[in-house]
């Protein structure tokens, strides 16, 4: 069970819960895969890193919000 | 470009910039390209610096109005930092709101069995699951005007067992205070004290405490703030 605890009322953080999530494509990126959610221009915004390695979490190319090409140069 | 000359920024010619400046390549296309400069980078430090702000965010996706700190991401930088030569040392610096209960315990966990040496600032605030977090460090600044609240969880959603849901909210309490209690100078008696206060919240019950209060309750161990902190940590890494 998640449980939220917080001085922020339940009602503000919970507002637009039930509107549509957005969409996560899965893309890999140098041998890790990475969730992110396509912007505008080809782009897309990072939001998870799935990587054995830890230290891919300290790159900050793949911190959570970077932009990175949805489609990878050949 | 002629010497000495003014020339608009806008005007300037990339290939006329002296050498050193175009081995920052990266900084320069991440300031053309996304309007932003790079942070720094985690190797050219000995510490690292991880920020909890905003809510904690666990297995549930908060919506978009909400500042989040992820705890999948947290979790393997922790890992990272434990397992990196090159870092010798953690700064943990909190802005939160509070959060899940179990991401964040799961942070603190992680931070309170890190081998290397770790001090946390709270700079506004550190509510609710925060206090656990900043507690978590090997030692605790909080700022003359950042403040703590200390409340009790909430169930919210659907209750069916009101006897059960009663107990399992008694179980998670204990978990947090237990985990409080063991990382500070507080005791469990006080604890419990301030979160059960009825006098000083509206909305709630519950106590914040500020700056010096938090440390004369044993919650953090001294008043300061950036430059304390960072001559702490620099001291604990020397002796570690």
């Amino acid at each position: 069970m998640s449980l939220l605890w917080s001085i922020v009322p339940t009602e503000l953080v919970y507002t637009n819960f039930y509107e549509q999530p957005p969409t996560l494509v899965e893309v890999q990126r140098g041998g890790v895969t990475m969730l992110v959610s396509p912007e505008q221009n080809g782009m897309a915004k990072m939001e998870r890193l799935i990587s054995p390695n830890p230290q891919d979490y300290l790159r900050k190319e793949w911190q959570p919000g970077t932009l990175i090409h949805l489609y990878e140069h050949r | 470009m002629m010497d000495g000359c003014l020339v608009p920024w806008g005007m300037v010619n990339y290939q006329e910039i002296p050498e050193e400046v175009s081995e920052q390549g990266n900084i320069v296309e991440s300031l053309k390209e996304l309007g932003e400069t790079s942070p720094a980078q985690v190797t050219d430090s000995n510490l690292f610096c991880l920020s909890i702000i905003g809510q904690i965010e666990g297995h549930i996706i908060l919506p978009p109005q909400n500042k989040t700190t992820k705890y999948e991401h947290v979790i393997p930088q922790l890992v990272a930092v434990e397992q990196n030569n090159s870092i010798e040392g953690l700064l943990l610096i909190l802005n939160t709101v509070g959060g899940d209960v179990e991401a964040g315990l799961a942070i603190a966990e992680m931070v309170a069995s890190l081998s290397k040496p770790t001090v946390s600032l709270v700079l506004g605030g550190g509510h609710s699951i925060g206090v656990p977090i900043a507690v978590s460090s090997d030692y605790t600044f909080i700022t003359e005007t950042a403040s703590m609240t200390i409340h009790p969880i909430r169930l919210t959603g659907l209750v069916i067992g009101v006897p059960q849901s009663f107990e399992y909210l008694e179980r998670m309490q204990e978990r947090v205070t237990r985990f409080v209690v063991s990382h500070s100078r507080v005791s469990e008696g006080v604890f419990r004290n301030l979160m059960l206060n009825t006098g000083e919240m509206a909305r709630d019950i519950g106590t914040t405490v500020v700056g010096r209060d938090a440390v004369d309750y044993g919650l953090a161990d001294q008043v300061g703030g950036l430059g304390e902190a960072m001559a702490k940590l620099q001291s604990l890494i020397a002796k570690h």
